[in-house]
């Protein structure tokens, strides 16, 4: 079983590396996104320049948090909303529960949010009596399968249809059906969702934007179920976090031209919705009340630190989708609510490294991260950054640690280190398997269970060839 | 290309369908056709924006209002569409109940040629001159979808399986 702990990253991904389901999900998941995203792009003129607008646009705003902050409280106050601001994720459980119980709300629907991931509200809610219904279909799936999210914008991707159809047989008491198909798998969700949509108390959404020049919140969807959830129910509360700011619709659409694309490899999603207030006196649908909640949850420190670059995610997905690590293991192995490259870098920062410094180390540092991210954040050196506040704090292990120690003796000692290499190129010879291009190295059966190491060719080693040269010279 | 043929074929890629009319009671016949061939019962929900302008349709029941879930085929007004993304943008109000947007299986969408932009930019662009925003501006880029089961899209998620756009003028 896999746990729900950063700490089991490494047992949890030998799990799921012999998970054959799984990684047949993943395999699949994998291919479809790289190749949606590519067409996408391939389809702009210049998407470098897309992505400077967006992140110019997020710089701008992350430069004025407080002060954007305030101004999206004044305009969404004048159009009759609300603003809560959380400090911690007990605090946003806590004003939604309260909003929930003074209006007697029973039933709750919910849209995609990855903020609400984060505190867990569902759990909250769930342990007041409230019966809360995930809508995105992806969410849906999982919330009957009781699993975390396993991806960010996909959180069904490790599923099969046959497990989402033997799931929606267990819980939908709807007799013998045929649920071989895809389609039939979706329209039997809508069925069953509609209800929940129509009968609704209480709709809580995220946010994709938060904008301060006229204080209205974007969602961005495919399925159409986040402004279901809007706009039904009589209170609309918004689970947003402080980076969603931006100071006008210029910027959002800058904002909105890369995350489609990076996401899903579409140049707009189905829906794109700017939600500003609750229903107007002559309007004749929407809700009675709209409430944003904003979350800090520690990130007015993380603006403050070498990490704020972190704080310019936009949720697109990207990274984790071109990930050799996540790719391989999968969203659940790393035992956090936010995965991959983006969850490495953002566990250790929200949790604490005591909980998340196993997770910076979930990485070969290839860059493709860093390539594919739309809004320029460099996830390998902060990565880098955290292995090292790892090491300062001493929370690698004790052999790791003297490994480090003895290389860096070894490295400051030029003679000692050719002698070493030099004996290396020597005892490898040794250690060649019969095909002569793998090594292997007596007590390393963690690494060669899963990889190869590759032996080096015989001719001489670089420096000895470079000293020879050197020595010809007239 | 022209702007409004770049709109109807990034709507049409979207999955919309797109239908090229001179005025409001050329859509009329079509209609009709449509709920034939889809043995659907003859009525349409109008948002009272397009209530207002209506023909007379003598063949086809119609309401007006919001929507409770109960009405198949709804029809509401667009304030502009975006060339670039095939998306059509439609603003919330007395005259334009938001829930025909999303409730319906079959969501039909009038607009005029004039109201379609190049780009997202015009639009941000004009909705700042407006002042303080509807309450709702919506963003529709082809019919309700997802791709949570296997990468694979299907259509008709949660809102309406089916978008029609009349491109009028």
């Amino acid at each position: 079983m896999i746990q729900r702990d950063a700490r089991q990253f490494i047992p949890n991904s030998e799990q799921a590396l012999q998970d054959t389901t799984l990684q047949t999900a993943l395999a699949r998941a994998k291919s479809g996104f790289l190749g949606k995203r590519r067409k996408a792009i391939a389809l702009v003129d210049d998407f470098e320049f897309l992505k400077q607008q967006a992140q110019a646009a997020k710089q701008r705003a992350l430069d004025n948090i407080p002060a954007l902050l305030d101004q999206f409280e004044h305009n969404l106050n004048a159009a009759g909303g609300q603003l809560h601001r959380a400090a911690t994720p007990d605090d946003l459980n806590r004003i939604v529960l309260d909003i929930c119980q003074r209006r007697q709300a029973k039933i709750i629907t919910k849209g995609k949010s990855m903020v609400s991931e984060e505190t867990h509200l569902n759990t909250a809610l769930e342990q007041a009596g409230l019966d809360v219904v995930e809508t995105d279909l992806g969410e849906y799936i999982i919330q009957l399968a009781k699993e975390p999210p396993s991806h960010i914008i996909a959180p069904a991707v490790h599923k099969t249809r046959q497990a989402v159809a033997e799931l929606f047989r267990h819980h939908h008491a709807l007799g013998e059906r045929d649920l071989n198909e895809i389609s039939n798998l979706v329209e039997e969700a809508r069925q069953m969702l509609r209800q929940r949509f129509l009968a609704a108390d209480v709709g809580i959404t995220g946010a994709n934007l938060l904008v301060a020049s006229t204080g209205s919140i974007a969602i961005v969807t495919n399925e159409g179920n986040g402004d279901l959830t809007a706009t039904l129910p009589p209170v609309h509360i918004v689970t947003a976090s402080l980076e969603k700011l931006v100071e006008n619709l210029e910027d959002a659409g800058a904002i909105l031209e890369v995350l489609g694309r990076s996401a899903t490899g579409q140049a707009m999603s189905a829906y794109t919705t700017f939600f500003t207030g609750p229903k107007r006196p002559s309007e004749l649908d929407g809700p009675e009340e709209m409430h944003v909640i904003v979350l800090d949850n520690g990130r007015s420190d993380i603006l403050q630190s070498e990490f704020a670059a972190m704080l310019r995610c936009i949720r697109c997905g990207a990274c984790l989708n071109h990930c050799p690590v996540y790719s391989n293991v999968g969203g659940h192995a790393y035992g956090s609510v936010y995965p991959g490259p983006m969850g490495s870098v953002l566990t250790p920062l929200l949790e604490g490294l005591n909980q998340g410094h196993v997770l910076p180390n979930a990485s070969t540092f290839c860059g493709r991260c860093a390539e594919v991210c739309p809004m320029g954040i460099p996830l390998p050196d902060l990565l880098r950054k955290l292995r090292e506040q790892e090491h300062r704090q001493q929370l690698d292990s004790t052999g790791w640690r003297m490994v480090l120690r003895f290389y860096s003796w070894l490295a400051t000692r030029p003679r000692w280190f050719h002698l070493a290499m030099r004996a290396i190129t020597f005892t490898q010879r040794l250690l060649r398997d019969a095909s002569g291009t793998r090594l292997r190295v007596p007590f390393s059966n963690g690494w060669n269970r899963q990889r190869e190491l590759p032996a080096a060719p015989d001719a001489t080693p670089f420096l000895q060839q470079w000293q020879k040269q050197q020595e010809r010279k007239p | 290309m022209n702007t409004v043929e770049r709109f109807i074929e990034t709507l049409t890629a979207n999955a919309a369908h797109v239908s090229c009319i001179r005025q409001l009671d050329e859509a009329i016949p079509l209609i009709e056709r449509f709920m034939q061939e889809k043995a659907l019962p003859p009525r349409l929900h109008l948002s009272p924006a397009l209530q207002r302008e209506w023909p007379v349709s003598n063949g086809i029941t119609l309401s007006h209002g919001t929507t409770d879930g109960t009405h198949k085929l709804c029809a509401s007004r667009a304030w502009a569409g975006i060339a670039d993304t095939g998306t059509l943008v439609l603003l919330s109000g007395p005259d334009n109940p938001t829930r025909l947007n999303f409730l319906p299986d079959y969501h039909l969408v009038f607009l005029r040629k004039d109201q379609i932009v190049a780009d997202k930019k015009a639009i941000w662009q004009k909705l700042e001159q407006q002042g303080a925003l509807p309450r709702a501006v919506n963003f529709i880029s082809g019919p309700s979808r997802t791709a949570d089961i296997e990468q694979t899209i299907a259509l008709g998620a949660h809102g309406p399986r089916f978008l029609w756009v009349f491109v009028e003028g």
